[in-house]
């Protein structure tokens, strides 16, 4: 009985990471009503799959992060399987430069999330310029990244709080 | 023997790798096929996304709730602040309001007069059902919201979404519960509409900017920063005549922008419309009998 209960807690705890990560997706298709949030609503969702790509690999494999990825495009319309793709390549970044990014030095990690969300504003830009056939306008898209980078920090803070409550990191 | 367990260790680990490699491999190669896919038939995909959005919609409803919250608090203070500036302006505004109602009242009256003498027959749009919008998309792909009212509430692709101000989009799918309205600003957005008082037709078509970019219009067409934008029923999609927005500031060379009428980006509540364009006028055959007609009074 005590092994089942444990085993059950086990789970309960090993969902934790993509349980928050699709959270934060879900808070980005949230209607905001303040002027024009939506066009630079930071990428939450990129910065929680990998935080939990750098820090629990173990919790957060590439297969609940593929399905993740399809799940956000199905729920936001745009083109069906990029972001699974993006995350896919996101985890085998993050994964291999585990060693150097989630040491004690928080600024590593977020110089490491720096360029995974470039490259990802970089793939957007192209991709959108690719469906409209003429190079669209970079603001929005360097405005977003802008946010997602900016707002890392909080979110690696708060998973990071749930990351010891939760899983005694 | 300790040679022995770390060569399988390592062995073990290896195939670990190897194993890990390889579903990444097959996942990243699985996710271009899929968007390959959803490129060459799209129907499918958008069935399975009008079934997301309906199991998805009261989940994200729970997650605004706390956020709707905060909203509230900020937009209180907010309104708090500039109550006295802002008493000042409605006061000014309810005078210029007043003279136009009569205005308003007016032509009214007279333009239902000059319609029933020249016997228009008007097309109808038919208001279907009033919802909340309870999500939107995010990043740079798309532009549409999520409402709550779908099939359930007779809501239909095709149906035309407004709100007080203005024209915003139509529904492109339906779940029981919701529907997804694609937004005049996403770069599938095409529409027809006609700038007033030119009187010209032209498509405005969105590029995931906040103001859509007014396309083929015809060659030399006067128009200017200000006109009207108004939808026309060309193609059957749009009831006519109902606003859009107004002419933005071109720069020279550039495309001319509408500026919408409606705030994209504090969106609430929407209305939805049905749109069937003008039935022909009854046959001979249809017109009630003439004993049944109303006589004209002496």
């Amino acid at each position: 009985m005590m092994r089942l209960a444990h085993q059950t807690l086990a789970f309960i705890r090993g969902t934790v990471p993509i349980i928050t990560a699709l959270l934060l997706m879900l808070l980005e298709f949230v209607p905001y009503r303040f002027a024009h949030i939506q066009a630079i609503m930071p990428h939450l969702f990129l910065a929680a799959a990998y935080y939990w790509a750098l820090f629990r690999p173990d919790l957060m494999g590439v297969a609940p992060l593929f399905l993740a990825g399809l799940l956000y495009d199905l729920a936001n319309g745009g083109a069906f399987g990029l972001t699974a793709f993006a995350l896919v390549v996101m985890h085998y970044f993050a994964v291999s430069q585990r060693r150097i990014l989630a040491g004690r030095l928080f600024l590593l990690s977020w110089l490491g999330f720096i360029s995974v969300a470039i490259a990802y504003g970089i793939a957007d830009w192209l991709m959108l310029s690719m469906i409209t056939d003429a190079p669209v306008k970079s603001t929005p898209i360097v405005m977003q990244t802008l946010m997602t980078v900016s707002v890392y920090p909080l979110v690696a803070r708060f998973l990071g709080q749930i990351h010891r409550l939760a899983l005694d990191r | 023997m300790r040679v022995a367990r770390s060569r399988t260790g390592r062995l073990a680990r290896s195939l670990r790798g190897f194993g890990a490699r390889f579903s990444l491999a097959i996942s990243a190669i699985l996710a271009l096929a899929l968007f390959i896919f959803s490129q060459v038939s799209p129907a499918p995909l958008e069935r399975l996304r009008a079934a997301v959005d309906g199991v998805l919609a009261p989940i994200i409803y729970v997650v605004n709730l706390p956020v709707r919250v905060v909203e509230d608090v900020v937009i209180w203070g907010q309104d708090v602040a500039f109550l006295y500036r802002e008493n000042i302006r409605l006061r000014d505004e309810n005078q210029r309001l007043m003279e136009w109602q009569l205005a308003a009242q007016r032509l009214a009256t007279e333009n239902s007069r000059l319609k029933s003498l020249l016997d228009v027959h008007d097309m109808q749009a038919t208001p279907i059902a009033t919802a909340r919008i309870i999500g939107q998309s995010a990043g740079n792909y798309v532009r549409t919201i999520l409402i709550n009212a779908g099939q359930n509430a007779g809501v239909a692709p095709g149906h035309v979404a407004a709100d007080r101000s203005g024209v915003l989009g139509r529904v492109i799918t339906v779940s029981p519960t919701t529907a997804r309205v694609l937004l005049l600003t996403d770069l599938n957005s095409r529409i027809p509409v006609k700038v007033l008082p030119a009187d010209v037709n032209a498509i405005l078509a969105g590029d995931n900017l906040d103001q859509p970019m007014l396309t083929f219009l015809p060659a030399g067409s006067q128009i200017a920063a200000g006109d009207w934008v108004v939808t026309t029923s060309h193609g059957g999609i749009f009831p006519p005549d109902m606003p859009v927005g107004r002419v933005a500031l071109t720069p020279k060379g550039g495309k001319p922008r509408v500026m919408l009428s409606s705030d994209l980006t504090r969106l609430d509540y929407v209305r939805l419309l049905a749109f069937t364009p003008a039935t022909p006028p009854p046959t001979a055959a249809e017109t009630p009998p003439a004993a049944e007609a109303p006589q004209p009074s002496p």
